[in-house]
């Protein structure tokens, strides 16, 4: 009777019971992959002067809006995957709030390098710290469902 | 496409990069001590306006699904005996034709 994971409704039912405590999770993933979008969008990104750290690392604005992309998605499976295991799998959970961290990380060195201040300083510094916070969550329950030691 | 030159990061990039990583690694191992030594979960979930304790809520949610489970199950079996009642239902339909040419026979016959 007790399979590894949910199906139809209760498939639904399970990912919105966990999708209140994991918001700032699926807020983060979805900002990622569409950061990446706005990359890919034919406008060239890269040649406006904040954006000057980035043409510097990355030269071709397509390679960092496809890694963004395929990030995003990907946190965003996990994320789906998490909610319908019966067995909540956390590591995944951690793993990519860790990824997230040094994303925006280095989003905000990226601008910084670029010496013009902008409005990245008040928005991406604060999305490390959140992923911060969804780091100490995630591990809580890592260490929640190994059990006490 | 070419991969992403990081020769030319500023050393101080370099320098924060590896604090964020000490800082995440430290906050993992810090927050699976904390998991370990918390007690089960005991966050609060609301249904129809009552609160009811969020361990209680999973055990609901699993006995939703045990429940919609058996259900399928009983349904199944009631499709099985639905149809074995119209195979008995067709059978007896034969057989009674032949009670009937059987009757008849033995009338005929004078016995």
């Amino acid at each position: 009777m007790d399979r590894p994971s949910y199906s139809g409704q209760a498939l639904w039912v399970q990912v919105a019971h966990r999708f209140g405590p994991r918001l700032p999770e699926w807020f983060l993933a979805i900002v990622t992959a569409l950061l990446g979008v706005v990359l890919l969008l034919p406008e060239v990104t890269f040649d406006q002067p904040s954006w000057a750290g980035f043409r510097m690392l990355f030269g071709d604005e397509n390679l960092l809006g496809w890694i963004m992309v395929i990030m995003g998605v990907m946190r965003l499976i996990g994320l789906v995957v998490n909610g319908a295991r019966k067995h909540v799998t956390p590591r995944i959970r951690q793993v990519s709030a860790g990824v997230g961290c040094l994303i925006f990380v280095g989003w905000a060195c990226a601008f910084a390098a670029s010496g013009v201040i902008s409005t990245w300083l008040a928005v991406y510094p604060a999305f490390a710290v959140l992923e911060l916070a969804n780091i100490l969550r995630a591990s809580k329950d890592v260490g929640e469902s190994s059990g006490p030691t | 496409m070419a991969l992403p030159d990081l020769s030319q990061l500023p050393a101080w990039a370099v320098v924060l990069f590896v604090v964020c990583l000490a800082i995440i690694v430290g906050l993992a191992w810090f927050g699976e001590r904390m998991g370990k030594r918390a007690p089960p979960t005991t966050d609060n979930a609301r249904i129809l306006g009552a609160v009811i304790d969020g361990k209680k809520a999973d055990e609901l949610i699993a006995a939703v699904g045990r429940l919609s489970t058996a259900t399928n199950n009983n349904t199944k079996a009631m499709q099985e005996n639905t149809a074995a009642s119209e195979s008995v239902e067709s059978e007896m339909r034969d057989a009674r034709t032949d009670i009937r040419e059987l009757t008849r026979e033995i009338v005929r016959s004078g016995k």
